[in-house]
């Protein structure tokens, strides 16, 4: 008797250290309360953007490539530097980080921010997704990247595309963020191509238990990129690529690029003129 | 405002019954900048263990270009299979988002009472479309859903008067809202039966986003009024 209570004793034990260690990046207490609800973010982030100039990226190439990966969940960095090197090689006009990039700790982002270094010249741009903002993650973001809803203005020759970045860390976008990109999409007629980079995919492709924005502030978002022509949304948070074609907008989700993925990839978009080519890259 | 509330043929036999309900919604969530309310109307027509129920809902909020919130058939039979009754509803559903982009649903719930709860789990097959006049390639004209889990989990509080009756709920679905099943809802109500043929009743919803992420935000909230009269004929 003794022995089997043992037995149960040290199972336990090890199912307790297994779990305990399969789930130290998560960060429960976000079941039930929030550190930095989206509408302080975006308060944030505007106050970031009012304080520091339009972000552009420069480029005569035609076509011009962005590289986007999402969902590296640092800790490990070997396909975040194969990405990195990829895209130094291939002349990439910027790189963007949409999101779950690290797990919220403080020496996760120390990590990023030393791989980044490693990319120097090419413009990084990063977005929170959910695991960025566990264990109080946005001080770190928001200190390190300052916004993580903006927009980039692409100059093209005399062309020019508009970016707009969103925060979906938290599962919505809120109530202010959503005002603001009305009034981005509003112009949208004075660029050539207009993307949307996201965090948090809004389709169900497939049964996970990970959340989508909810059902009706899709409704809402669908019928503005319809409207408004919006070419592309890239998101990532599915950790597995699909393409939804609505309208005139192609949905991409990413795959996850972390290392222990067994099919990581990360996204290459190709813009030349108004047509817009996407690739899914191993890295 | 429209409220339809829609009468249905009757039958010559007994055991047939009508209900016709009307309630009101307002409050407030992160797509409207000045809340929302929203009037719905329900007609169900029951006899025997069949019932037939036809809805339609209201939406007034700035976002959305259209009122319409909402066209709901229901078809429901209850069944006993060895003294375990349970109840299963077949239902379409037909919501316009706006102008050019329509959702349509088709599901199927399966209802069961117990004491003081009240469950059920089904699924539904969702379609958001763009209307073929507004569509210039049908292949990229709609986003499929395949299966999304319908639940409701309700425990009815015991009280000691008939007259009234309180309950708390959670689901992940409304009569014109099927919500993913990944972003649950809550609401509490009470009802109260003082009168003969009519029900009083309230509810107050509150909804989060994200939480199924593990971080939660708030999302919004709605009250609800309504009454529903019941007619033996």
């Amino acid at each position: 008797m003794e022995i089997r209570n043992l037995k149960y004793l040290v199972a336990s034990l090890l199912i307790g250290l297994g779990l305990g260690s399969c789930l130290e990046d998560t960060d429960f207490s976000g079941f039930i309360t929030n550190y930095k609800p989206v509408k302080e973010r975006f308060s944030q982030s505007i106050s970031w953007n009012k304080a520091h100039a339009q972000k552009t990226i420069i480029t005569s190439d035609s076509p011009y490539t962005l590289y986007l990966a999402a969902d590296i969940h640092m800790g490990g960095t070997a396909n975040f530097d194969a990405f990195l090197k990829n895209a130094m090689a291939n002349n990439t006009a910027a790189t963007f980080l949409l999101g779950d990039i690290v797990t919220g700790h403080k020496h996760d982002y120390d990590t990023l921010l030393q791989h980044l270094k490693h990319a120097d010249p090419v413009p990084y741009f990063p977005i929170v997704g959910n695991h960025d903002l566990y264990f109080k993650g946005w001080q770190y973001f928001s200190k390190y990247f300052g916004s993580s809803t903006y927009t980039i203005i692409v100059e093209n020759g005399e062309k020019k595309d508009l970016i707009v970045c969103l925060d979906s860390g938290g599962g919505t976008l809120g109530r202010d963020q959503l005002t603001w990109l009305k009034g981005i999409l509003e112009t949208r007629n004075s660029y050539r191509n207009c993307m949307v980079f996201t965090h948090n995919n809004f389709f169900r492709a497939r049964h996970t238990t990970s959340t989508n924005p909810n059902i009706d502030e899709l409704y809402v978002l669908l019928d503005w990129f319809n409207d408004y022509k919006v070419d592309v949304v890239v998101m990532g948070h599915d950790h597995q690529h699909s393409i939804e074609k609505f309208g005139s907008t192609t949905y991409i989700t990413m795959d996850a690029l972390q290392d222990s993925f067994k099919d990581a990839s990360y996204l290459e978009l190709s813009v030349q003129n108004t047509t817009i080519h996407y690739r899914f890259t191993k890295p | 405002m429209v409220c339809v509330c829609i009468a249905f043929f009757h039958l010559p036999q007994t055991h047939a019954q009508l209900k016709v309900g009307i309630w009101a919604d307002a409050g407030s969530s992160q797509i409207d900048v000045n809340g929302f309310t929203s009037v719905s109307g329900e007609t169900v027509y029951s006899y025997h263990n069949y019932s037939l129920s036809l809805g339609y809902s209201t939406l007034f909020t700035e976002w959305k270009e259209t009122n319409s919130n909402g066209l709901k058939v229901d078809i429901a039979r209850e069944f006993s299979i060895n003294n375990f009754p349970f109840k299963v509803s077949v239902f379409y559903l037909n919501k316009p988002i706006s102008t050019e982009i329509y959702e349509w649903d088709l599901g199927v719930f399966i209802h069961k009472n117990t004491g003081n709860w009240h469950y059920g789990m089904g699924g539904h097959y969702r379609e958001i479309r763009i209307k073929s006049k507004y569509s210039e390639d049908s292949s990229d004209s709609k986003i499929v859903e395949g299966f999304n889990l319908l639940y409701l989990l309700r425990y009815n509080i015991p009280l000691k008067t008939e007259t009234w009756k309180l309950h708390a709920t959670i689901t992940d679905f409304d009569r014109f809202l099927l919500l993913q099943e990944t972003n649950p809802m809550m609401y509490v109500g009470g009802d109260y039966l003082g009168f003969n043929n009519l029900n009083i009743f309230s509810e107050f919803w509150y909804r989060s986003a994200g939480l199924n992420n593990i971080q939660v935000n708030y999302y919004g909230y709605f009250f609800r009024l309504g009454a529903i009269w019941k007619f033996e004929i």
